[in-house]
């Protein structure tokens, strides 16, 4: 077979070969080692915290010792108090996150694609997106009340402008000439936009989605400062008022670890739907 | 050369940004006869691409026509191209899907024309196999060289089996072995297959080693400077470029093209 030699052509992805001297950077940080590693500075900084309660140089009313937090998490769930909260928050922002982000992926392919509908309503995007969403929630609660729904339809306003930008951005910056080239190829309307707009335009599409997750985490717990009495933001904002400092320790702990799996979850999931993509790959770094 | 696979007739673009008219295409007019392979070569900026979008329908000529066997571009294409496309291009930027594997990049015109998905498999794959990639059908394009990737668009123009294929600086972007390498292979296909194919260059050797004839264009606004036969038997290949009459045609074409270089430099156009 002619093409044949081709086969040797390295592809651009060849990975390092075994055996290759590696240097203590790079072995550090890649391999089955760099988990072990990425944890060592967290690390750290709790010893150091522990000791300076220890010898007193830290006042544990505002700094408990990180002991002292374990112990107050292992209680609240032993209680079943945290996961009750946690339960609560994590409904609240999966509806709002969903209620939020499908319309705006959807209006934010058609404003992409459709030149009049986003001449017709960028203005208005442009005008309201910059109005903090807490700065709305009193309004939001006026509308909706008091209850669960109110909470709800702020995280899903916060998510939908972010995943609106992004998707739109996307259309926009896909490369002109594959466009021709669908169309030279027989793509047209509706075939057009699911088999080459939204394709192109998912990697765009994950980046907002995982800017709302951040954003609803910071929603929810502001809105369960005020107009909670459960949720994480509700633990975090009593403990403050009953002066029970580890317990608001332990509330902000799990918004971090929150944080963390969101990023990661999202992170294998776009993996997963698009493993042909380049950006996605380096989506963390 | 019986049948006319393309005619244009006095073609003209114009294009206007910002209240200026810049005139990409004057007047040109050309025929292009059935099985024929003919490029077209001219300075940067003569619109050749230009004219390559106009046969391919993805812009329209300001004035004049272009007919595909008679048919005039948009008529004929929604008549008759799910059962055979007018035209099928081949990108300079390869304009690979990068969400697609290789074997659904050379499907996608099939799949558009509604071809069920065992047979637009089956023939993928024999185009895949002819460009030498079996082993890398399942492969992503962010996973190929760009050779590999210009492979795949050469498979996936001729999978689409159009009347004509358009190819508009295929190896511009290429290395110059892998350029040699590709040469070679699609003076082989294209004599498997024998389509007409209106093809863009800025090489003139690559425009006398696979054309039959050769438009040379003018600087910019581009129209028909003067046509050049390349009297080589067939089937050929990279030997011809020893002979002296392979040097002469391409000092012949150059002589052509040094003033409108020249005069594209120095930007009196």
């Amino acid at each position: 077979m002619k093409g044949e030699q081709v086969f040797s052509e390295p592809g651009p992805k060849t990975p390092a070969l075994k055996g290759e001297p590696r240097s203590l950077a790079a072995r550090l940080t890649e391999g089955p080692l760099s988990a072990s590693f990425q944890i060592l500075s967290p690390l750290a900084a709790l010893l150091v915290w522990e000791a300076g309660v220890a010898a007193g140089l830290m006042d544990r009313r505002f700094f408990p010792a990180p002991s002292t937090i374990f112990v107050a998490l292992g209680q609240l769930l032993g209680t079943g108090e945290l996961l009750d909260h946690l339960i609560i928050s994590l409904s609240r922002m999966a509806a709002g996150f969903l209620l939020g982000s499908i319309p705006g992926i959807l209006l934010g392919l058609l404003m992409g694609w459709f030149r009049l509908l986003r001449a017709l309503l960028d203005p208005l995007v442009a005008a309201t997106f910059p109005v903090p969403k807490i700065a709305i929630l009193p309004l939001v609660m006026l509308i909706f009340g008091i209850g669960e729904l109110s909470k709800v339809v702020i995280i899903a306003i916060g998510c939908f402008y972010l995943v609106l930008i992004s998707s739109m951005a996307g259309v926009r910056n896909i490369d002109p000439v594959l466009i021709e080239a669908a169309r030279n190829f027989g793509a047209r309307g509706r075939r057009m936009f699911w088999k080459v707009v939204l394709p192109s335009t998912l990697p765009a599409i994950f980046t907002g989605l995982r800017l709302s997750l951040g954003v609803s985490l910071i929603v929810i717990v502001a809105a369960e400062f005020v107009a909670a009495n459960r949720g994480i933001g509700y633990l975090i904002w009593i403990s403050w008022q009953t002066l029970t400092t580890e317990h608001m320790y332990v509330g902000i702990l799990v918004i971090g670890i929150l944080g963390i799996l969101f990023t990661y979850g999202l992170e294998r999931l776009g993996k997963a739907v698009m493993p042909w993509s380049v950006d996605f790959r380096t989506f963390r770094e | 050369m019986a049948r006319e696979a393309i005619t244009a007739r006095e073609v003209t673009k114009v294009y206007r940004a910002r209240g200026a008219a810049t005139t990409a295409v004057q007047d040109f007019s050309i025929t292009v006869g059935e099985g024929e392979f003919l490029s077209l070569i001219g300075p940067s900026g003569c619109g050749k691409s230009t004219f390559l979008r106009m046969v391919a329908g993805l812009i329209r000529p300001t004035a004049g026509e272009i007919r595909i066997r008679g048919e005039l571009e948009e008529g004929g294409r929604e008549r008759s191209w799910r059962d055979r496309p007018l035209t099928a291009m081949v990108f300079q930027e390869y304009a690979l899907f990068p969400w697609r594997t290789v074997i659904e990049n050379v499907g996608f015109g099939l799949e558009m024309r509604d071809m069920p998905r065992q047979e637009r498999e089956a023939l993928a794959a024999r185009y895949i196999e002819k460009v030498g990639l079996r082993r890398f059908s399942g492969y992503y394009p962010y996973q190929l060289s760009g050779g590999m990737k210009q492979r795949v668009g050469i498979a996936r123009a001729f999978c689409n089996n159009p009347e004509i294929m358009l190819m508009d600086e295929p190896f511009g972007a290429l290395d110059a072995q892998t350029r040699t390498v590709l040469q070679q292979e699609l003076l082989r296909i294209w004599e498997e297959e024998k389509k007409t194919v209106l093809y863009v260059t800025h090489a003139i050797d690559e425009a006398v080693l696979l054309s039959d004839r050769v438009i040379v264009m003018t600087a910019q606004p581009g129209t028909l400077k003067a046509v050049v036969a390349i009297d080589f038997g067939r089937p050929r290949d990279l030997k011809l470029k020893t002979s002296s009459r392979f040097a002469e045609l391409e000092y012949m074409i150059w002589q052509l093209l040094e003033e409108e270089v020249t005069r594209t430099l120095r930007g009196e156009t």
